[in-house]
C-alpha cells in the first residue's frame, strides 16, 4: 500500500508526449518546442494542429483546420435554447460549462477523435460571445469564416473587427495558455476520459475545474486586488497591512515553476506595450509582493505566475473580468481535447486508492435505540 | 457534480450496468450464453460486469443484489446465472491468477430491470444514489483542502529544437 501524498504533488499520473513544464529551467514546452519560439511566431490553429498531430502543419493542413474550425463555430438548436434560458447574471464560466454540454450531447458516447476536437474547441467562442451580447441586450453575431480563432473572438464579442495588434495579443494569449502538463483541469479530463466517456463531458469536467480560484479563477481576482490597491504608491501600504489580516497575494507562486513562469515573462512585456497604466500599478505590486514573499520565507521560490499579467492583456484586449477564466478555457481547449485522445489512445482507468480513516467495521444500533 | 456525472457516464464506470445489460440482451437465452460468449472472449472483448481493481473476492454489493434479482427479474435471471457462471469459467482458464469476480454492474442490471427502469436510465440511476457520497466526499475535502495536481513523465521529442518556418516544412 503506497504513502497518501496530499494534492497527488509529485505523483506521476500520466506519461505525456503533449507538454513539459520545465520546472527547475523555467521553461514551457509543446511537442519538444519551446514556448518562447511559438508564442508571437504562431497562429492558434498551427498551435493547435500542433497539440493534437504532434507536428507543425504544412501550408496546406494549417489552411485545411483553419477552414474546419471556422466551419465547426455554429451553435447546435439545443445549444442556442439552453443559452437563451440561461439567466443574464448567471456566471459565464457556468454558462460555459452548460452549454458545452448541451452542444456535445449529439455525439452521445463517441469515442474522442481529432474531428471531434475541432468540433468542440471551435464552439467555445461562439458560446461566450452569444452570451456576452446577450448581456449587453444586443444580438448575437454571426461567426466570420474568414476570420482566424483569435480575431473571430473578439469580432463575434464586440460586433466589429478589432485592430491587428489586440488581435495578435489575443492570439498570443491563447497560444501561451493551450496547455500546461498534468494541471488540474487537464488531469480532470483525462480521469473521465478513462471511464471511456465522451468528449463533452471530459470538456465539463474541466472546465468546472478551472473555474475553481486555486487554478483558472485566479485572474480576475488579481484584477480585484488592483482595483483594492487603487495606485502604484498605496502598494508598499495596502499590501503589509493585508498580509498582518493573512490575505493571500493573487498571481504569485506555483506548484511546479521554481523560477519566473516563462509565460509570465511574455504576458508582462505585452502589458508593458499595451497596458501602461495597468502596467504602472502591477509592477509596482509585483515588486512589492515578492519583497514581502522573499521576507516571509526566503526559502521559498516564490514567483510571479501567468494569472497576474493575464489580467493587463485580457483588459487591454477589451474583455470583462467575468470573461478571463473562459477565455484561459478558450485556449486551453486545445490542450484538453489533445490530452484527452493521448488518454484514449493508451487508456486504462484512471482509480487510485484511498487510506480509509474511518471507525473500525461495527454493527449500526437500531434506530429507537440511538439517543 | 457535473464532473462526476461526466466521469460516470463512461462504460468503464457507471456505463458498466447499461453494457452488461446489452450483452445480457445479446445473449438472449440461456442456451445461447457459452457460444456468445466464447465467440466475444476470442475477439479480445471484455465481459461489462466482471473484474473489479478493488475487490479480490465476490463484491459484497453484487451477493445482495444476485439475492434480489432473483425475485425481482426471474426470467433474466436465469440467463444472468448461467452467464455468470460461464464468464467465470472463461476468465478462470484465460487468467487462473486472477481474481475475476462478478461486481456490481452486473447484478444491478438484473435488479433494475425487475424493477422496470429503462436501461437508458440505467447510469442516471446510479448517479441518483452516489450524489449522496459524491457530496459527501466533496465536504471531507473542502475539510483539508490542498490542490490536486499530479505529475506526468515527459514522453515527447528533445525540448528545445526549433520550429521550422511554414513554407519549408
Amino acid at each position: 500500500m503506497s504513502q497518501y501524498v496530499p494534492g497527488l504533488e509529485g505523483i506521476v499520473a500520466a506519461q505525456t508526449a503533449i507538454s513539459l513544464v520545465d520546472g527547475a529551467n523555467g521553461r514551457l514546452v509543446y511537442r519538444g518546442y519551446v514556448i518562447a519560439d511559438l508564442a508571437e511566431q504562431m497562429s492558434f490553429e498551427e498551435v493547435a494542429h500542433l497539440l493534437w498531430y504532434g507536428r507543425l502543419p504544412t501550408r496546406a493542413e494549417l489552411d485545411a483546420l483553419t477552414l474546419e474550425l471556422a466551419g465547426s463555430r455554429a451553435l447546435t438548436p439545443a445549444a442556442m435554447t439552453t443559452l437563451e434560458a440561461l439567466p443574464k447574471d448567471t456566471d459565464p464560466m457556468d454558462v460555459l460549462r452548460s452549454v458545452v454540454s448541451v452542444q456535445g450531447i449529439e455525439h452521445r458516447l463517441e469515442k474522442p477523435t481529432i474531428p471531434l476536437a475541432v468540433h468542440a474547441t471551435a464552439s467555445f467562442p461562439t458560446i461566450l460571445a452569444s452570451f456576452h451580447r446577450r448581456r449587453l441586450g444586443l444580438p448575437p453575431v454571426k461567426p466570420r469564416a474568414d476570420l482566424a480563432h483569435a480575431a473571430n473572438y473578439l469580432y463575434m464579442l464586440n460586433g466589429k473587427e478589432s485592430s491587428p495588434e489586440l488581435v495578435r495579443a489575443l492570439n498570443t494569449y491563447l497560444v501561451l495558455l493551450a496547455d500546461h502538463g498534468m494541471n488540474a483541469s487537464t488531469f480532470t479530463a483525462r480521469v473521465i476520459a478513462s471511464t471511456d466517456s465522451d468528449l463533452a463531458s471530459c470538456l465539463v469536467g474541466a472546465i468546472g475545474a478551472l473555474k475553481g480560484p486555486a487554478h483558472g479563477g485566479a485572474p480576475s481576482q488579481v484584477m480585484d486586488q488592483l482595483e483594492q490597491i487603487g495606485a502604484p504608491e498605496n502598494a508598499e501600504h495596502w499590501m503589509r497591512e493585508a498580509r498582518t489580516r493573512k490575505v493571500r497575494f493573487m498571481g504569485f507562486g506555483h506548484r511546479v515553476y521554481r523560477t519566473y513562469d516563462p509565460r509570465a515573462r511574455i504576458l508582462k512585456a505585452m502589458c508593458e506595450r499595451l497596458n501602461p497604466t495597468f502596467y504602472a500599478l502591477a509592477s509596482k505590486v509585483e515588486e512589492t509582493a515578492l519583497a514581502i514573499l522573499h521576507e516571509e520565507h526566503p526559502e521559498r521560490p516564490q514567483a510571479t505566475n501567468v494569472e497576474f499579467y493575464s489580467a493587463g492583456v485580457l483588459q487591454a484586449i477589451g474583455l470583462p473580468k467575468e470573461f478571463f477564466p473562459p477565455t484561459f478555457a478558450v485556449s486551453r481547449a486545445a490542450g484538453w481535447t489533445a490530452h484527452v485522445l493521448e488518454q484514449v489512445a493508451n487508456n486504462r482507468l484512471i482509480r487510485p486508492q484511498s487510506e480509509y480513516i474511518g471507525p473500525e467495521p461495527r454493527k449500526p444500533v437500531p434506530l429507537a435505540e440511538r439517543g | 457534480m457535473v464532473g462526476a456525472i461526466a466521469a460516470l457516464k463512461g462504460p468503464a464506470h457507471g456505463g458498466a450496468t447499461y453494457a452488461a445489460r446489452s450483452m445480457l440482451d445479446k445473449i438472449g437465452t440461456a442456451d445461447n450464453a457459452e457460444k456468445w460468449l466464447r465467440e466475444q472472449h476470442a475477439q479480445h472483448a471484455r465481459f461489462p460486469g466482471f473484474g473489479h481493481r478493488v475487490y479480490r473476492t465476490y463484491d459484497p454489493r453484487a451477493k445482495i443484489l444476485r439475492e434480489m434479482a432473483r425475485e425481482a427479474a426471474p426470467e433474466l435471471y436465469k440467463t444472468a446465472e448461467h452467464t455468470e457462471e460461464i464468464a467465470l469459467q472463461i476468465l478462470h482458464e484465460a487468467h487462473p491468477d486472477r481474481p475475476n469476480a462478478t461486481n456490481v454492474d452486473f447484478w444491478a442490471s438484473v435488479v433494475l430491470t425487475g424493477v422496470g427502469i429503462p436501461k437508458e436510465l440505467f447510469t442516471c440511476l446510479f448517479a441518483t444514489s452516489r450524489v449522496a457520497g459524491w457530496t459527501a466526499h466533496v465536504l471531507e475535502s473542502l475539510a483539508d483542502l490542498r490542490l490536486i495536481r499530479p505529475a506526468s513523465v515527459w514522453k515527447g521529442p528533445q525540448p528545445g529544437s526549433k520550429p521550422l518556418p511554414i513554407a519549408s516544412r
